[in-house]
């Protein structure tokens, strides 16, 4: 195009328009059937894929997890080389029952079954891991201490170049993997229930004090 | 002869009686002339503000999970119909608390009404914090609900303190900086369980039960201060009162019939359930509603969420004070018109909130209109219920109070409770509904001064409606309707203009 001699002037910058326009025609085709480069935002659009286990520990599953002491071992395998991983804190379908801030949302960034909404968390872990030259992974973290006492699966989200969503699958539909139930610390400790109690006490005091030196009063 | 010891002790105390006096403008009835808030004058406006700050106060605890419930249905794993039942609870176990507070007032007067309600929930308030499953909550929920009885006797303290010509903006004002709380809340306990969550190193499940140590010395210190700093009468206190026989020792039963004979009370009973219950429900479900439809942090949502019931500063006055200009001009077919322009308004922006669901600043907007229409149309309700009755005011104010909770119990219960439907979708259908009960203003007549279409009779006298129909002859030979004239003087002006009695001297003349 630079070299397009000077007697066709009058050409040049008609021929650069049509020649930008093709060009970003093909880029845009390239896009649409690209596929893996391009990720999906979508569950529908991915089917679950590979293995996701929640590991035993001293070779049995945990009765409970608790939040804040207990940690969470994950494995898995199947998934694209290479990729990072995402890995998300999912409720059990029975602890959506009932509860529409928990609901299941196709649209994997609002999902809001993966999400903690009490101390707001969408991702167990963003970025956890770089999946091996076999496909495989694991993560271990200790379970954060504001984690909602329920039933959770892990969900693993693999991510493309792009950012997109390539393959996910859940510890769910592994029968071989742990499930995780979960207990929150001690949120009744002893300082708490010994100061409600004295001021419970103490406004039956004042009440029936108050009372007392006002009908006396009034006498 | 069995008399005279009697007689003897009454007329001792009333030798001993010091009669009060005042240092700003009364009536014959010894009630204020005006309202100024700004003056803390005893008796009228030092109970003026005790009334309100003890309706306040309950207020902000009665609602003070709200804005928190994003992490009390983790901690305690509630599912919706857990919450609805809870919220349900806060406001309905208070409709019985409220018919009885009516009698309580009648009987023993507002100030140990008020008082003694605010020290009897303060401990449901502490006890929230052993809470560890659905049933405790609700169970702690509708002792602390219990306080909201407090409105009906904040209401007819100011019935008994302030005059006919500012009776209605000094309803409205108490009652609505009181209702104040139900939006202070929405953003004061965010910001205690902020501190309390720094406090416990970050537990966010202790640091909620820590936050309601302080809606329960709110209502310990109050209760105290109620109870101390407030008179029930301007002429001094019930006790002294009965003993002296100024007051008439009024039976709870006869009352509670009086009351329950009168069909205007049962009209404003369904109409008020569709402002203040509106105001409740909204109470309960704004927050949670901004925090997941918006995705919005607790703070913000709380915030936000507190708008609605921060239009109390103003809004209820503006009701009281739009009945009582309303009524200066058209007598009590004003006021009647007023509430139902108001009430009517305030369903159509209910619908429109519900519409803007996929704009937050459009349904804030609404939201704050929507808000100003409902408190508006409290205001406005507390204008016409003062001249239902006289001898059952305290059982009136209590009946009408009520019905404001069974209106939320009944919002709650249809739209907020089914997971079924969406909050958006509820909060439009309350809007409907809101439209069709404000229909029953209509049939409201006085038959001395009117009713919305049909004018009064100038023929009836407001000694037939108030004396004839409530007291026997024999009452009225004993003296006891001697209170219920200087009322019956003071409300003329609640005719229509051409039939007051200024008017008629003039026509005269």
């Amino acid at each position: 195009l630079h070299n397009l001699d000077d007697s066709r002037t009058h050409l040049r910058p008609r021929l650069h328009d049509t020649m930008k326009s093709t060009l970003t025609t093909l880029a845009m085709f390239a896009l649409a059937f690209g596929g893996a480069d391009a990720g999906f935002t979508k569950y529908s659009e991915m089917n679950p894929t590979g293995v996701v286990t929640v590991d035993q520990v001293s070779g049995a599953c945990p009765a409970k997890y608790t939040s804040g002491a207990s940690n969470i071992a994950i494995s898995y395998t199947g998934f694209p080389v290479g990729e990072t991983v995402d890995i998300k804190l999912c409720f059990t379908k029975a602890k959506i029952s009932e509860r529409p801030w928990r609901k299941f949302v196709d649209i994997v960034a609002k999902n809001k079954q993966c999400w903690q909404t009490a101390e707001l968390a969408k991702f167990f872990k963003a970025g956890a891991y770089v999946t091996d030259e076999n496909g495989d992974g694991t993560y271990t973290a200790e379970l954060p201490v504001n984690t909602a006492p329920s039933e959770y699966t892990i969900q693993v989200l693999s991510k493309d170049a792009g950012g997109g969503y390539s393959q996910f699958q859940d510890s769910k539909n592994n029968n071989n993997s742990c499930s995780i139930k979960t207990e929150i610390y001690n949120n009744l400790p002893t300082n708490l229930v010994g100061v409600q109690a004295f001021f419970t006490v103490f406004s039956i005091v004042v009440l029936v004090a108050a009372y007392t030196y006002d009908k006396a009063k009034n006498a | 002869t069995r008399q005279q010891p009697a007689a003897l002790v009454r007329n001792a105390t009333m030798a001993a009686i010091v009669q009060p006096t005042f240092t700003i403008p009364v009536d014959s009835e010894n009630k204020a002339k005006s309202l100024n808030i700004f003056s803390f004058s005893f008796p009228h406006h030092a109970s003026f503000h005790m009334s309100w700050i003890g309706f306040f106060v309950s207020f902000v605890s009665t609602f003070a999970a709200a804005p928190m419930v994003a992490i009390i249905r983790e901690d305690l794993e509630l599912t919706k119909p857990n919450l609805g039942d809870a919220g349900l609870a806060a406001v309905t176990g208070t409709i019985i608390a409220r018919v009885i507070m009516g009698s309580v007032c009648d009987v023993v007067g507002p100030r140990y009404g008020l008082s003694i309600v605010l020290l009897l929930s303060a401990p449901f308030c502490f006890c929230m914090s052993y809470v560890t499953d659905a049933a405790g909550f609700l169970i702690c929920r509708l002792g602390i609900g219990l306080g909201l009885s407090t409105f009906v006797a904040c209401q007819f303290w100011m019935s008994c303190m302030f005059n006919g010509k500012c009776v209605g903006i000094a309803n409205a004002t108490a009652a609505g900086w009181g209702n104040l709380g139900g939006g202070v809340t929405q953003f004061l306990m965010p910001l205690i369980y902020s501190g309390m969550v720094a406090g416990t190193e970050g537990r966010i499940y202790s640091a909620w039960r820590w936050a309601y140590i302080v809606p329960g010395l709110m209502h310990t210190f109050a209760g105290v201060a109620v109870m101390f700093l407030g008179q029930d009468l301007p002429d001094g206190n019930y006790k002294l009162l009965h003993t002296s026989g100024q007051l008439e020792k009024k039976d709870a039963f006869q009352t509670q019939m009086l009351g329950c004979k009168n069909y205007r009370m049962w009209c404003m009973v369904a109409t008020y359930g569709f402002c203040f219950g509106v105001e409740l429900t909204m109470n309960n479900i704004v927050a949670g509603y901004l925090y997941d439809q918006f995705e919005l942090d607790l703070v913000t949502a709380g915030t936000l969420a507190s708008c609605y019931g921060l239009m109390n500063l103003f809004a209820r006055s503006l009701g009281g004070l739009a009945s009582d200009f309303a009524s200066v001009k058209f007598g009590m077919r004003g006021r009647l018109w007023t509430l139902w322009l108001c009430q009517t308004l305030e369903g159509v922006l209910c619908i429109f909130m519900g519409l803007a669901r996929n704009s937050l600043a459009t349904t804030i907007l609404f939201m704050v209109l929507f808000s100003i229409c409902v408190q508006a149309s409290e205001g406005a309700s507390y204008g016409v219920v003062p001249f239902l009755t006289r001898r059952a005011l305290g059982v009136v104010s209590g009946y009408i109070g009520a019905g404001g909770n069974a209106g939320a119990t009944i919002n709650m219960a249809l739209w907020f409770k089914d997971p079924k439907i969406e909050t958006y979708e509820g909060i439009m259908y309350m809007g409907y509904l809101i439209i069709c009960v404000t229909l029953l203003v209509i049939p409201i007549h006085f038959p001395m001064w009117g009713s919305m279409f049909l004018p009064g009779d100038p023929t009836v006298t407001e000694e037939d409606y108030y004396i004839k129909k409530e007291f026997s002859e024999e009452e009225i030979k004993e003296g006891l309707a001697v209170p219920v004239q200087k009322f019956c003087d003071n409300c003329r002006d609640e005719r229509a203009p051409q039939h007051r009695p200024a008017a008629a001297e003039e026509s005269k003349a």
